[in-house]
């Protein structure tokens, strides 16, 4: 919270200060690239930080760009408050194709696309609608920001839109360093474990795009001021270009990188274009090229990595202990899924397997490969969906819901292999999980950077190390850390029945009945109900209470670990002697 | 009535026109997952060619097989030096075919200068049928357009090197370990891709300017078309292309090409809607 | 002919499967690779064929280093393996999936009619709408009929009814005759005691156990293992 603060001061005196001192000149080029700036922070917070690769940041730009010329040719005396319409506008505008785009999770490729070309689309609709957008040539002779009761004279309002810019920059600087910010590099890691943690990540991308969008809005407003005229190139593919280049150069995923990236490149333009205009067009082209290929995380990443600091500082954070997880209390039953069914393609992975977990045990699920163990635990936590039975999770029909309703209900599941979001620090993984219990985006930009985490996540960290290491980064633990982290993970939000898939993969035989003996004594302390996918006898023999064995899609036998070894189905299927 | 055969006869036209930009786009994606937003500057490129070909006094149609060459050994040095180090990142892609697209822009202004440049119709005057006149050269593009779509669905239906094709389509591992070459694959696509974009330029070069900026229009429609057609299969651009040319001809019809092209938009954006959704996280 | 890995490690992402495997397969031996579910068997035949990169160590095939080459190189070098599931395109006919392993149209039928009454004459079917043991046994007769000098095998009886499985093992026993290397990964203990010249044991991603099949205490230490 601090430092963005007392950077963004500091920034905004400096840009006071340059813009008074630098002479008229100047302090127009500095006010027109703030804006710019601001426009291409409002891109790194959606795809530096949220991951979604926005082509099409400049729609709310170039809309609110518009919308506020219209209205300070109309309403001179109503340009400050013109400036707050133009943000709305862009955040409607965001908010109207994040939706119509998010909802069926189309790929990174696919969202780029559809973003450009609604650009490319709109920059035709603004060359032909002259009534409103005054045709090819665009609406000129825009006033200056005029309050107070007069229009302002230039330097003044560079001055008013250098500052205006520093400070908007500054407030998305501070949104990313909230909780919201780690949530949403989450998502870019990892949207599949957000989404088991309980986060709806297409609902939280919307807001996101929104967020930027209003951003975006504002930098649009500004623009067009300084300018004084708007014309349909607004939303041309030039300009469209540059902002993606100025963000990648300077480096997405931090704030001051696309500022940096924004000013340097239009500077180094407006010197160097007037001499020098076509070169300097296709040096920027080659310079794109070769930022992709040689520095696709951007300059001040790769500038700090090279200092030996990471671009964005791990966190550590007071995880206080909440009361003991909730059971599901004995008697009652844990869950349910009857008559399941599932084909992929023509395939029958499942075929009509009940599964019913009645007191709150530690169940361990075996079978051959392609026995259908994982698509199973996917239907449990509503990974996937199944084509016929119904699913019961703690007592409330689950059939047909998302993953992340699954995870808000008290289902929390460890995927095959471990999925931790990287660039976060352990601390903030197990932050990111506790928050998931109740992840409203904007309780989450004010919220304190704290979480309670119920006593069985703490105990697993305890117990393997890793909160002596709650300050490091997530990416660089050693698989069985990730594998720990991950189950810690699975525990700290609403856990009420955990599912583990294959949570000894990669450990040596020693470390498999160390984590047999762990997760049993979570299990007897806390009363939570686990079911394990597993192959190693070892393991299971250590921490099954019982074992139910799936081969083909169907269910093959159940019971004790002495039962099910002895059954001679069982050893058919895995000895393979009697086929 | 006639008026009503003229717009068909103009939608079939815009029709073999999409098909034949978008079908290099989509052998690029299709096969290799790569989305190349050069593409337009490719299609530049090739009228560039037609027009260095009249300029040299030349008879135009040398200019397609020309472009078709030109384009292919660009694409092929495109291909080694670019795409093949990031290929497996889409997005990466998307962002170094972006800047290309500048670069290409850029080079043809350096040398052609920004000045719109003519390519004369090799084929003045128009044809009665019908009931209607249509001019000559826009049959000869359908016909040509036809041939051009066909063959290359034929040749990837039928060939041993549409079978590797589709096999690398289907699972790329298994085919190499069926020892097929799929870099050198790749690279072939890659350079027919942007062949085929040289040779719809060429053909399309004296309906209108030759210019730098000229592949930027063809851009959104060949992009909403890979949308709407999906994305892994050659036969999914025939169909995409035949249902924005149906859309945007239709609306051009009753209103105008902007309306036309809001249209498909629409249309694309409408598909996004009832096409499955990707897992979460999936990532190629 | 002889493929030999040296402390060969590999894994998917950052999880490591394989923790430093050595083996030699020679000419006209079979090596019965062994051991239990999520041993890192399948993980073994993708190494060693490429499809999946190796994280350390070495393999050589008859002495030259292919441990960077892209699988289609080393299939050209004389290697060939079937995997234990997707072997084959579903979408593409029988003929077409023979075409793309580099037969000639004329040598199907003769082919195919090797391999029994399962595939003969079937040529012209989409192979995916073969049955599983039928595909398993078209992916092996595939693998058996080219000339590549070493094969590896991944469960290649998986599913295969008993006569098939029998006449499968003639076609592995004369691949063997004819000096070729066969690495294969068997469950099928009964089939894989009768081929095998040399057992070897994989558990948790290392070799634990291995040597000539015609060891008795051997073979009742593997029948062990294999069950649970």
């Amino acid at each position: 919270m601090k430092r963005p603060l007392s950077y963004g001061a500091t920034a905004a005196v400096a840009a006071a200060v340059a813009s008074v001192t630098l002479g008229d000149f100047r302090a127009g080029q500095l006010s027109l690239f703030l804006s710019l700036a601001v426009l291409a922070v409002s891109l790194d917070l959606v795809w530096g930080y949220a991951g979604i690769l926005s082509l099409g940041q400049l729609l709310p730009f170039g809309i609110a760009a518009y919308t506020t010329a219209r209205m300070a040719a109309a309403a001179p005396a109503l340009t400050l408050p013109a400036l707050l319409v133009g943000t709305l506008v862009g955040a409607t505008v965001a908010a109207g194709v994040g939706i119509a785009a998010f909802r069926r999770r189309p790929t990174p490729v696919v969202i780029g696309l559809l973003t450009l070309v609604l650009s490319l689309t709109l920059e035709q609709v603004a060359e032909q609608w002259r009534d409103v957008t005054g045709g090819f040539n665009g609406l000129t002779d825009i006033p200056r920001i005029t309050a107070f009761g007069s229009e302002w004279s230039d330097s003044a309002q560079d001055l008013f839109i250098s500052v205006v810019a520093v400070l908007v920059i500054t407030c998305v600087g501070l949104l990313v360093s909230r909780p919201i910010g780690a949530v949403l590099i989450g998502i870019r890691d990892n949207e599949r474990r957000m989404e088991a943690l309980g986060y709806d990540t297409v609902a939280l991308k919307v807001w996101v795009f929104t967020v930027g969008g209003a951003v975006a809005g504002l930098a649009g407003a500004l623009y067009v001021h300084r300018t004084g005229f708007v014309s349909p190139q607004i939303f041309g593919f030039a300009l469209a270009t540059n902002v993606v280049l100025w963000t990648l150069v300077g480096g997405r995923g931090t704030i001051i990188g696309p500022v940096i990236g924004t000013l340097a490149i239009n500077f180094a333009t407006a010197t160097l274009a007037d001499v020098w205009l076509q070169y300097w067009t296709l040096a920027t082209g080659v310079i794109f090229v070769a930022a992709v290929a040689l520095v696709p995380e951007g300059l001040v990443p790769s500038l700090l990595r090279m200092a030996g600091r990471p671009p964005r500082r791990s966190r550590d954070l007071p995880l206080s202990a909440t009361a003991p997880t909730i059971a599901a209390g004995s008697g009652s039953a844990v869950f349910e899924a009857t008559g399941v069914d599932k084909t992929f393609g023509f395939f029958k992975v499942l075929d009509n397997v009940t599964l019913t977990m009645d007191e709150p045990e530690l169940r361990c699920l075996i079978g051959p490969n392609g026995a259908g163990k994982s698509t199973l635990l996917d239907i449990l936590c509503g990974q996937q969906d199944c084509q016929n039975g119904s699913i019961t999770m703690l007592r409330r029909d689950c059939t047909g819901l998302k993953a992340w309703e699954f995870a808000r209900h008290g289902v929390s599941r460890k995927f095959q292999s471990p999925q931790v979001i990287g660039s976060l620090s352990v601390a903030e993984n197990i932050a990111v999980a506790a928050w998931g219990a109740d992840p409203s985006p904007w309780r989450l930009t004010f919220a304190a950077w704290e979480a309670p985490v119920p006593q069985a996540s703490l105990r697993i960290l305890e117990r393997t190390g890793l909160d002596a290491r709650a300050g490091s980064g997530a990416g660089g633990l050693s698989h069985g850390d990730k594998q720990w982290l991950e189950i810690a993970m699975a525990m700290a939000g609403h856990c009420r029945v955990l599912l583990l898939d294959e949570p000894t993969a990669g450990m040596t035989a020693a470390e498999s009945l160390a984590a047999a003996e762990l997760l049993r004594e979570v299990h007897t302390d806390y009363g939570l109900p686990v079911l394990i996918v597993e192959h190693d006898m070892a393991f299971i023999r250590a921490v099954a209470d019982r074992v139910t064995v799936l081969a083909r899609g169907s269910l093959l036998a159940d019971g004790t670990v002495a039962e099910v070894e002895n059954a001679p189905e069982v050893v058919a299927v895995y000895g393979g002697v009697d086929r | 009535m006639d008026a009503l055969t003229l717009e068909l006869l103009n939608g079939v036209s815009l029709f073999a026109i999409l098909a034949i930009v978008a079908l290099g786009l989509g052998i690029v994606f299709g096969l290799m997952g790569v989305i190349n937003l050069a593409h337009g500057e490719f299609v530049m490129l090739g009228a560039y060619v037609a027009y260095v070909v009249h300029t040299v006094g030349l008879n135009h149609w040398l200019s397609v097989p020309l472009a078709a060459v030109v384009l292919f050994v660009l694409g092929v040095v495109i291909e080694v030096g670019l795409i093949r180090r990031i290929h497996r990142q889409p997005e990466l892609t998307i962002l170094a075919t972006f800047g290309l697209s500048v670069c290409l822009r850029q080079i043809a202004e350096l040398v052609f200068s920004k000045d719109f440049q003519s390519v004369p119709n090799p084929v003045p005057g128009a044809t009665r049928a019908f009931g209607v006149l249509f001019p000559t050269y826009r049959y000869l593009l359908i016909a040509i357009a036809a041939v051009i779509v066909a063959a290359t669905l034929l040749a990837f239906t039928r060939s041993r090197f549409g079978l590797v094709v589709r096999a690398i389509v289907a699972d790329r591992d298994l085919a190499e370990s069926a020892g097929i070459r799929t870099g050198m694959t790749n690279l072939c696509a890659f350079g027919v891709g942007a062949a085929t974009a040289g040779i719809a330029g060429a053909l399309v070069a004296p309906l209108g300017a030759v210019e730098p900026q000229a592949g930027l229009a063809y851009l959104p429609g060949a992009f909403l078309v890979v949308i709407v057609g999906g994305y892994n299969r050659l036969w999914g651009v025939a169909v995409g292309a035949l249902a924005v040319a149906a859309v945007q001809t239709g609306v051009i019809h009753f209103y105008d090409a902007v309306w036309a092209q809001i249209a498909s938009l629409a249309l694309a954006v409408l598909v996004l809607q009832f096409r499955r959704p990707t897992p979460a996280g999936a990532v190629a | 002919m002889r493929l030999e890995a040296t402390d060969l490690r590999s894994g998917y992402g950052t999880v490591p499967v394989l923790h430093g495997v050595s083996l030699t397969v020679s000419s006209g031996e079979i090596v019965a690779l062994v051991g239990r579910n999520g041993a890192g068997k399948t993980t073994l035949v993708r190494t060693v064929l490429g499809v999946l990169r190796s994280t350390g160590g070495a393999l050589h095939l008859d002495g030259v280093d292919i441990t960077r080459m892209p699988p289609s190189r080393r299939v050209r070098a004389g290697l060939r393996a079937t995997f234990q599931e997707r072997a084959l395109f579903g979408a593409l006919t029988v003929s077409d999936n023979l075409r793309l392993s580099g037969f000639g149209s004329e040598s199907h039928d003769r082919m195919l009619d090797a391999f029994g009454p399962a595939l003969s004459g079937r040529g012209s079917q989409r192979t995916g709408t073969l049955s599983g043991g039928e595909q398993k046994m078209l992916a092996a007769a595939i693998a058996l009929s080219t000339d590549a000098s070493l094969l590896v095998m991944d469960e290649p009886t998986e599913g295969l009814q008993p006569s098939n499985v029998a006449l499968l093992g003639d076609h592995i026993e004369s691949a063997r005759d004819a000096g070729r290397g066969v690495l294969l990964i068997e469950q099928h203990l009964e089939l894989a005691k009768r081929l095998a010249d040399r057992f070897i044991v994989l558990e948790k991603g290392e070799i634990v156990d291995s040597g000539p099949a015609s060891d008795p205490d051997l073979a009742a230490r593997v029948a062990r293992r294999l069950l649970i």
